[in-house]
C-alpha cells in the first residue's frame, strides 16, 4: 500500500510523538548539542532525514511509548517522549509491518527532512519550546498499565508477553 | 645464558629479535588502535559503540574515560557500555563517571548503563546519592527511575 499524507486537518489535537534519548532541561544544553544527542543516526553518527514516529491522541501517550519500547526490542524505561506537532512538514503515514501492537502500528509515520539545516532548524524549534513539547513517561506508569493489559487478557500483550526471544525485564515488570 | 637457537651470527640474532619485538610492538599497538580508528572513521556513532563493546569493551571503556569523543556521542557510549558489559569493572568506571563527570549528558549516559548493575555492591548507593544530589534535574529523574529496577 503506497503511503498516504495526513492532511494538516488530520493532524489537529493529536501529538506527534518522538521517543527521546535524554531528560534535557533548555538551560543546560546548546541547540547543536540537543540535535546531536537526540537526532544522531545510530549507525552513522550524521544526523537523521528520515525521522520515525507516532501520530497519536494525547491520551494513547502512555500506550504508545510502552508499546514502541516492546516492538522495537528494547528494556522497558521510563524516557521523554516529545511533541513535534506544527515543527514538521513533511509527515508520511507508514504503518508498521509485523509489529506486535496494532494501534501503534497503525499510528507510526516517517517525518522527512531535505538536509541536515531541516533537521537542525527543527531542533531549534523544539527546544526552544522544550518544556512545554516533553511528555515524560515513567517506569511506573508503564508498570501500571502493562499489568492492567495483562489483568484484562489483552490478546497482543499475552502473546508478546509469551512469545520467543521477549526480555525478562517486560515479564517481570508485569509481575509473570 | 641461552644461545640463540636460530643463529650462530650473534649480531645478526640481536637485529632479528630486534625487529621481532619492534614487528609485534607494532601489532599490538594496531590491535589496540584499530577500534579507535575505526570509530573515528566511521565518526562515534552508537554501531561502533556496540560493536567495541561486543569486540574490545577495554577500548570502549578508553574511549569514554579519556573523553575521546564529544559527550553527545560518549551519552551512548556510557549506556552501551553499561548495558552490554556485565563486569564489576565497568560498573565501578560508571559510578566514577556518575559522581565526576561534567558533562550532566554523560552522567545521565553513565545513570542509565549503571541500571542495569543494581546488584552490585555500591551501586544503589551511587543512584541514590545521584538522585538526591545530582546538579542536573534530567539526572536525577533518571537515577531515580533507574532505582525503580
Amino acid at each position: 500500500m503506497p503511503p498516504q499524507r495526513r492532511s494538516k486537518a488530520d493532524r489537529l489535537s493529536i501529538l506527534l510523538v518522538r521517543s527521546g534519548k535524554s531528560r534535557h532541561t533548555s538551560s543546560e544544553v546548546s541547540a547543536e548539542k540537543f540535535c546531536d544527542a537526540e537526532f544522531q543516526s545510530p549507525n552513522s553518527g550524521g544526523l537523521i532525514r528520515v525521522l520515525s514516529a507516532y501520530q497519536i491522541d494525547a491520551p494513547q501517550l502512555v500506550q504508545c511509548h510502552t508499546e514502541h519500547y516492546a516492538g522495537a526490542g528494547l528494556d522497558p524505561q521510563g524516557r521523554p517522549d516529545f511533541d513535534l506537532e506544527g515543527l514538521a512538514i513533511d509527515v508520511v503515514a507508514e504503518p508498521l509491518d509485523e509489529w506486535p501492537f496494532r494501534m501503534t502500528a497503525q499510528a507510526h509515520c516517517n517525518i522527512r527532512f531535505g538536509s541536515d539545516g531541516e533537521v537542525q532548524r527543527m531542533a531549534e524549534l523544539l527546544l526552544a519550546s522544550l518544556a512545554a513539547r516533553t511528555h515524560e513517561v515513567t517506569k511506573p506508569e508503564i508498570r501500571t498499565y502493562l499489568r492492567a493489559r495483562v489483568a484484562d487478557a489483552d490478546a497482543e500483550w499475552v502473546a508478546f508477553l509469551n512469545g520467543p526471544g521477549v526480555k525478562a525485564t517486560w515479564r517481570t515488570l508485569a509481575g509473570l | 645464558m641461552a644461545s640463540p637457537a636460530f643463529s650462530i651470527d650473534m649480531g645478526h640474532a640481536t637485529t632479528t629479535t630486534q625487529t621481532c619485538k619492534s614487528a609485534y610492538a607494532a601489532t599490538v599497538t594496531a590491535r589496540r588502535l584499530a577500534p579507535l580508528l575505526i570509530a573515528l572513521r566511521r565518526g562515534y556513532c552508537q554501531a561502533v559503540f556496540e560493536d567495541l563493546a561486543r569486540s574490545s569493551p577495554e577500548e570502549l571503556a578508553e574511549i569514554i574515560r579519556e573523553n575521546h569523543a564529544p559527550d553527545t556521542r560518549l551519552t551512548f557510549a556510557a549506556e552501551i557500555l553499561g548495558r552490554d558489559v556485565d563486569t564489576p569493572a565497568v560498573a565501578a568506571m560508571l559510578k566514577e563517571i556518575i559522581l565526576t563527570h561534567p558533562s550532566p549528558l554523560v552522567r545521565e549516559g553513565a545513570v542509565l548503563g549503571l541500571s542495569h548493575h543494581l546488584q552490585r555492591i555500591g551501586v544503589q548507593t551511587t543512584l541514590h546519592r545521584a538522585a538526591a544530589n545530582d546538579p542536573s534535574p534530567g539526572v536525577r529523574r533518571a537515577a531515580a527511575e533507574a532505582l525503580e529496577g
